[in-house]
């Protein structure tokens, strides 16, 4: 391994060819199995997308066509829904795993944080998608949420506003949700894993990490 | 990969060997063994070594047990592979059986005059709900400000436990916080918001 700045296609690489360490106990397979999950919601929820119509009044319907009639339909939602609970379940296991080894501390700081925020994105992304579903729970949901937003100090009614899209929940809102779960958030966990990859290729080439 | 010279071989034909092999990109280590000399190739391509048993100084080739190679010389070691491989393949198996046992359903129709008399929130804000709720509405931001608390400690979390080492003699108070921390998320987690 040359240098220290690592590449991620090079810390990827240098996983492969490491070999196990004595007393190995698998403690890198949660973050692993996070990876895993991320990209099976990827492809599920590119699936999925094809099909759902985000327009209050077809919701509904683009979801039961989903479900009965498009080959397979009910497996993919089926999978993105469990994968994304699955994911806040590894986030926890992670978490407490993090927390009582104390592994948060030295080299690992940066890392933390990072962790961090990704389950933060985790969850986020879960709780949007499930509002996708745009039936009475998720709109009073979504109602009751925009509301807890729109009383924090000085950037709550903005933000509440802009995630509306106006005064009313409405279509725009449906819209905006499906914009922050489908396109934004994904795209930043995407690089907080990209950048997570890189410190751990970063500390594995260090010798941190065996 | 070792390369067995002969027993009569000088330091300047070792040397030679040893050069002519770094020329094709082998990391070698001279040593001795058995009373002969003999070149360890500690990195590269080993399979180029073989270009030198033309050379009347190499008795042999001997291979060492280990990792496959491949190109660029880098050591394969597929153990991750194998054991990450199974662990994804088992939980993509688990969410397969989720979707077919426990699929996602459509929901009840929107009634927007009609909101309904508790709201289903989804499990992993039970915790968070919970804290926030345990004051009445006038001293709600006592719970919004624990909350936010809680997340600032646990960000500051690598500044405040300067401990050193794995054993739980120095760090117990973190250990024994961060079980009850723990335990309190499940218990709020498990019983809801309502607790």
């Amino acid at each position: 391994m040359q240098g220290r700045e690592l590449s991620l296609r090079q810390a990827i690489w240098g996983a492969l060819r490491s070999p196990l360490p004595p007393g190995y106990s698998g403690r890198p397979t949660f973050g692993w199995l996070l990876v895993v999950l991320f990209a099976v919601q990827l492809f599920t929820g590119i699936l999925l997308a094809t099909y759902y119509q985000p327009s209050p009044a077809l919701v509904d319907d683009s979801l039961r066509h989903l479900m009965r009639d498009v080959s397979w339909g009910w497996l993919m939602r089926g999978i993105h829904h469990w994968a994304s609970h699955g994911m806040i379940v590894l986030c926890a296991l992670q978490f407490v795993r993090f927390l009582i080894s104390g592994a948060y501390r030295g080299p690992r700081c940066g890392q933390w944080i990072l962790g961090l925020a990704m389950a933060a994105l985790i969850v986020a992304i879960a709780f949007v998608g499930s509002l996708l579903v745009w039936d009475q729970n998720a709109y009073w949901l979504l109602t009751r949420t925009l509301t807890v937003i729109e009383s924090l100090p000085s950037i709550g009614p903005g933000l509440a506003s802009i995630l509306r899209g106006g005064e009313q929940v409405t279509a725009t809102t449906l819209n905006r949700a499906l914009a922050i779960h489908a396109m934004l958030l994904p795209w930043v966990l995407s690089l907080l894993i990209g950048l997570n990859l890189w410190f751990l290729g970063r500390r594995h080439a260090r010798g941190g990490e065996k | 990969m070792i390369v067995v010279l002969t027993a009569g071989t000088t330091d300047e034909q070792r040397d030679e060997i040893v050069r002519e092999l770094k020329e094709l990109g082998l990391g070698v280590r001279a040593m001795r063994g058995g009373g002969q000399p003999l070149l360890h190739i500690t990195s590269g391509p080993t399979r180029r070594a073989r270009q030198v048993l033309r050379d009347d100084c190499v008795q042999a080739l001997v291979p060492t047990s280990g990792p496959r190679l491949r190109r660029h010389g880098h050591r394969i070691y597929p153990y991750y592979l194998i054991r990450w491989s199974a662990a994804g393949i088992v939980i993509f198996g688990l969410m397969v059986l989720l979707a077919g046992q426990l699929p996602p359903g459509t929901g009840e129709e929107i009634q927007l005059q009609h909101p309904p008399a508790t709201l289903d929130w989804p499990w992993y804000l039970n915790a968070p709900r919970a804290l926030v709720q345990a004051f009445d509405a006038q001293q709600r931001w006592i719970g919004w400000s624990a909350l936010l608390g809680l997340v600032l400690v646990t960000l500051a979390l690598p500044l405040i436990d300067r401990t050193k080492g794995e054993g739980l003699q120095r760090r117990w108070p973190f250990v024994g916080a961060s079980v009850v921390l723990v335990v309190i998320a499940l218990y709020l987690t498990w019983t809801g918001a309502s607790a």
